[in-house]
């Protein structure tokens, strides 16, 4: 069998993302994996690590824009042609997943949520539907949603190696808005506060801040608060937003259209505040309040 | 200018999808049928550059059966200026699909092509990377905003990190992001009107490659179910579930 890379650009959380990487690849039966990270100058590098990855080659982009697509298909042409990838899905593989597996001539795999050998789950219809693919192919080019692949996998000792990479293609994109802030990332967090269009103004968004400040918990919100203004683009939860599997996901002021249901259904507890009794949240919440939300929040701030 | 829009045809966004017996594909026979709603906003996006400089023709594109015409048909009343159809009678992957795109635009040279970013069946979000790589074109993915420059257009797309802003030079491919627009109402005389409108309908079956199916779908399945909770409007029973759960 041809050998298997995982593949990790910047993001937060890399070692447990590279642990999700690593259970993936060992569920497709693979014995020899190694890593390649794609950093830009600024990103620190990857702390050291257990996990079964034999050895992780990073490649240090001399910019300090935003890694983009082509850079990615650039440093993956050091790679032997018939070898296998795994990757997070995020924007960026989004990005440059199909567009290399189509030079490639490989039909490519998609937020994979379980794999066993050859045969990859993967959910379609926003989720309603898990379809089961065979790979015909004699390459696998994979990506994955982490939250599902959180098996232990048994640690070896990971060696590292460093390569200075100066990149052809240097077009770049300049980012306009992003939210900095300390709390925990999104896709990766154990407990998300999300508010909806029931939170009213942008400055009452900002008690649902404050709320998961106070949680130490990540900051979510439905299409429709993002349509608002209520808060950017990143935190959007949903089928075209992230999809997030936190172990307790508290939603306020949503009412929980499918496509919402679609990003948060395998978190571990659904918490749902809304004062419209037929919300359809509710049909998925495992604990949920018919009120006033804000009283809700300022009992927990309190 | 020309603009192609590439449109699918899929179930209609308030249908809930049903497993037919076969446990592999889904009842489509008497189901509600639509344009794919982010094709629907690429399509949209189209027309409006057309309406801000009138020189730009849109042309709307669909892969598959003669039954398809009727998105196309839409597509017409809605304002696009010409229809195409690349008949074939059996589903293709998204590879395949973009594969044929490429072969189909190498023969018929369009400066811009719009498309969904993903359809809401398969949730692939394949194609537009696909085509740009096979092309060898530019692509700005995920647009919730576009402008037309004299030899460029410039894109704000919607990433993990948030919004960002890019130069894209033509030809080149755009995805749509929900937030592009909000597509127009179509009226019923202009749906009339269209359905007189020719679509030219093209063999593709000709134009692809038969290499057999890269993937196999061997089974179709419903997620685990949630359990239905619990839900109150007394709220001091609910803060102290609430209390217990963030323990």
């Amino acid at each position: 069998m041809s050998k298997f890379h995982i593949i990790i650009t910047p993001q937060t959380n890399e070692s447990q993302l590279i642990n999700a990487l690593a259970c993936a690849a060992s569920k497709m039966g693979a014995t020899a994996i190694d890593g390649i990270y794609i950093k830009r100058l600024q990103d620190p590098g990857l702390k050291p690590i257990l996990s079964n990855i034999n050895h992780i080659t990073t490649y240090e982009i001399s910019q300090s824009t935003s890694i983009t697509a082509q850079q990615v298909m650039e440093v993956l042409g050091n790679i032997p042609a018939l070898d296998s990838l795994i990757t997070i899905s995020n924007t960026l593989s989004k990005e440059w997943l199909p567009a290399f597996a189509a030079l490639n001539n490989i039909m490519p795999i998609t937020d994979v949520i379980d794999i066993k050998n050859q045969t990859f789950k993967r959910p379609i219809f926003a989720g309603n539907l898990i379809e089961t693919l065979e790979n015909n192919q004699e390459r696998a080019l994979i990506s994955i949603r982490p939250q599902f692949f959180k098996a232990p996998t048994n640690p070896s000792n990971t060696s590292f190696s460093n390569v200075s990479f100066s990149p052809k293609n240097t077009s770049s994109e300049s980012l306009l808005s992003t939210d900095i802030s300390d709390l925990p990332d999104l896709l990766t967090a154990k407990k998300v506060v999300s508010g909806g269009r029931g939170l009213g103004s942008k400055d009452n968004f900002v008690k649902i801040h404050q709320l998961a400040k106070q949680l130490n918990a990540a900051v979510g919100a439905s299409r429709a608060a993002v349509d608002l203004g209520y808060i950017s683009n990143e935190h959007q939860v949903g089928q075209t937003g992230k999809i997030i599997a936190p172990d307790i996901y508290i939603a306020f002021g949503i009412s929980g259209a499918i496509q919402h249901l679609a990003g948060i259904k395998d978190s571990g507890i659904i918490i749902a505040v809304n004062k419209d009794p037929d919300a359809p949240i509710f049909e998925f919440a495992d604990i949920g309040y018919v009120g006033d939300l804000f009283e809700v929040i300022h009992a927990l701030m309190t | 200018m020309k603009i192609l829009v590439c449109l699918k045809k899929t179930l209609d966004y308030n249908v809930n999808p049903q497993i037919a017996p076969d446990q592999q594909s889904i009842v489509e026979t008497g189901v509600k049928m639509s344009t794919n709603p982010f094709c629907e906003i690429a399509l949209e996006a189209a027309i409006q550059l057309h309406e801000n400089n009138p020189t730009i023709e849109t042309h709307a594109l669909c892969i598959g059966p003669e039954s398809h015409q009727d998105i196309l048909k839409r597509a017409l009343a809605m304002g696009a200026h010409h229809a195409h159809l690349l008949k074939c009678e059996h589903p293709l992957s998204t590879l395949e699909k973009a594969q044929l795109l490429k072969t189909y635009i190498e023969n018929h040279p369009y400066d811009l092509v719009l498309m969904g970013k993903q359809s809401i069946d398969q949730d692939h979000n394949h194609i537009p990377q696909m085509l740009g790589a096979l092309l060898n074109w530019d692509t700005g993915l995920f647009c919730s905003k576009i402008m037309l420059n004299n030899d460029h257009l410039t894109v704000e797309r919607e990433i993990d990190e948030g919004l960002c802003q890019r130069n894209i030079k033509l030809p080149c491919i755009l995805s749509s992001d929900l937030r592009l627009n909000q597509p127009r109402f179509i009226s019923l005389p202009k749906i009339i009107q269209a359905k007189n409108k020719p679509v030219a309908i093209i063999q593709a079956d000709s134009l692809l490659k038969g290499t057999g199916p890269k993937l196999t779908r061997t089974k179709l399945e419903l997620p685990p179910a949630r359990k239905k909770g619990t839900t109150t409007n007394d709220l001091s029973e609910f803060l102290s579930q609430l209390k217990e759960v963030l323990k």
